[in-house]
């Protein structure tokens, strides 16, 4: 591979239209980055595909199979996996579906509208305080040329990306979590890839209108206060849900508009998490606080939800 | 396993298999667990084609195949390739199948538990009893041996993958998580 171009305050300042005072060979690769990003955005958003993939995680590989597609309505997207007990995700425009080896399938109903970052594009310019944006030179993957981008985290409270992203159709062949490093954590890389049809620009048009940038939201008012939070994590999102035994769970996303953990409080302490568990990078903490208990889950290191967990406390006058 | 292989399980599984030829197969595959995974998965495909309710004792029929030809090798092979009901997979490729057995998982099975809103497919009304025991005690998802903590956690994500910023640019990664992690086992 080549050596990584690192971008940085420069990004944002370019993506600002400011003049960054750097060598012209620099801009364009801040420019590149970009555009790399934005045809991934945009191939993610138009193209119909399907393949099949290894996921790779704590040094074991399972095979999935996943069909992508997309039309005025929204991305559809089914992921299967082929080996061991039957798993399934099914995400359609409105609506998330899984099914679970253990025989409890889960269908959730899509925040589209509520939540104000619910947005398919990353912002590198949003991202330069918390990340650093590298092209990483080529490489190949399922027998085609890519292209290597890498967000990579700036501290060890969040997981970063590194997109291997094809040179025709910029699509990520091979997506890696990866830390603070640039080590890998999980790694999802297709071994074959059919592309059904070209470039649909009225399906990618009609998502762009789908998919706003959004700002930050402010919080809502509620009788939980988050103190002590990672930094760089505000608070995007309030809902409400119903837990398994019915009861009601209130549901708080927190982002840094790329990495995410949402804090889960229940009215019910008896039946909760106490600590800290995990499966692949996903990572969950566990307390209970003035007879509720508090979950927190989200794709990002131990330390984050930890952090996030033991930083919830009651609003003190608030009506319980 | 190769293409050909596969095609020739689905041939097995539907008695179009000739004796020996079905041998052959079981002897070069009946100890690889994509194998073992493949026929478990083409008999889920017949009982969906046959408009069957699940049956979780599928779900170690690999198994079952697996012992009995450590210990009755030649006999129960045919009897295998006899008994097993026609499920009319012919006509579908190797590689196919196993296609249609996502799609089947995917399409077929989720529209059963749609609910109005965020949920568990543990309200009543929902059809679970068919579904529940399949793999749960050689689960042991986010390294609990509580598997209602598990699912309730799993729910947990899945609203929080849903609701997370980006997610559709991340792709399907996060959702790898979910379909592709496998507890040890």
């Amino acid at each position: 591979m080549k050596p990584p171009v690192s971008l940085g305050a420069a990004t944002l300042a370019a993506l600002l239209g400011l003049g960054t005072g750097l060598a012209p060979a620099e801009e364009g690769a801040e420019g590149r980055a970009s555009g790399m990003l934005e045809n991934m955005n945009r191939a993610l958003r138009s193209l119909d595909y399907e393949g099949t993939l290894v996921h790779l995680f704590d040094n074991r590989m399972e095979t999935l199979h996943l069909v992508h597609r997309v039309d005025a309505g929204g991305v559809q997207e089914r992921l299967v996996s082929l080996s061991g007990p039957v798993r399934a995700v099914t995400r359609e425009r409105d609506r998330v579906t899984c099914v679970m080896p253990d025989g409890h399938p889960i269908s959730v109903k899509s925040h589209a509208g509520r939540n104000l970052l619910r947005s398919d594009r990353i912002d590198p310019a949003v991202l330069t305080d918390r990340y650093q944006i590298q092209i990483e030179g080529a490489a190949r993957v399922a027998g085609r040329d890519t292209d290597v981008l890498a967000i990579r985290p700036r501290d060890a409270l969040r997981y970063g990306y590194r997109f291997h992203l094809d040179r025709d159709t910029s699509l990520p062949l091979k997506s890696d979590l990866i830390d603070q490093a640039g080590e890998p954590i999980e790694q999802l890389m297709f071994t074959s890839l059919i592309l059904h049809e070209d470039v649909d620009e009225a399906a990618a048009q009609a998502q762009a209108q789908q998919a706003p940038s959004g700002n930050l939201g402010s919080e809502v008012s509620t009788r939980w206060r988050f103190e002590a939070r990672p930094p760089g994590f505000e608070q995007v999102m309030y809902d409400r849900i119903r837990a398994p035994n019915g009861a009601e769970v209130e549901h708080f996303v927190f982002s840094d508009r790329l990495s995410a953990y949402s804090i889960y409080i229940e009215p019910d302490a008896s039946e909760g998490l106490d600590g800290t568990t995990r499966i692949g990078a996903v990572h969950a903490a566990g307390r209970q606080i003035d007879g509720h208990q508090v979950t927190v889950v989200g794709e990002v290191p131990a330390a984050a939800v930890e952090a996030a967990a033991a930083g919830v406390r009651p609003s003190v006058g608030e009506p319980r | 396993m190769s293409d050909q292989q596969f095609e020739k399980l689905s041939a097995l599984m539907d008695g179009e298999l000739s004796d020996r030829l079905a041998g052959n197969l079981l002897d070069q595959s009946g100890q690889d667990p994509e194998f073992r995974s493949a026929w478990e998965r083409y008999h889920l495909i017949g009982q969906a084609m046959r408009g069957e309710a699940f049956n979780p004792a599928a779900r170690q029929v690999s198994e079952s195949v697996g012992e009995t030809l450590l210990t009755e090798p030649i006999p129960i092979r045919r009897r295998a390739s006899r008994n097993t009901p026609h499920a009319r997979l012919a006509p579908f490729g190797g590689a196919a199948l196993a296609a249609a057995a996502a799609f089947l998982a995917v399409f077929a099975v989720p529209n059963l538990f749609q609910g109005p809103e965020t949920e568990p497919a543990t309200s009543p009304g929902q059809p679970l009893t068919t579904w529940t025991p399949v793999g749960a005690a050689a689960e042991r998802r986010w390294d609990l041996d509580r598997p209602d903590l598990a699912s309730k956690l799993d729910l947990f994500l899945v609203s929080h993958q849903e609701a997370a910023p980006a997610t559709g640019v991340k792709g399907i990664l996060p959702y790898a998580t979910l379909v592709g992690y496998e507890a040890a086992r």
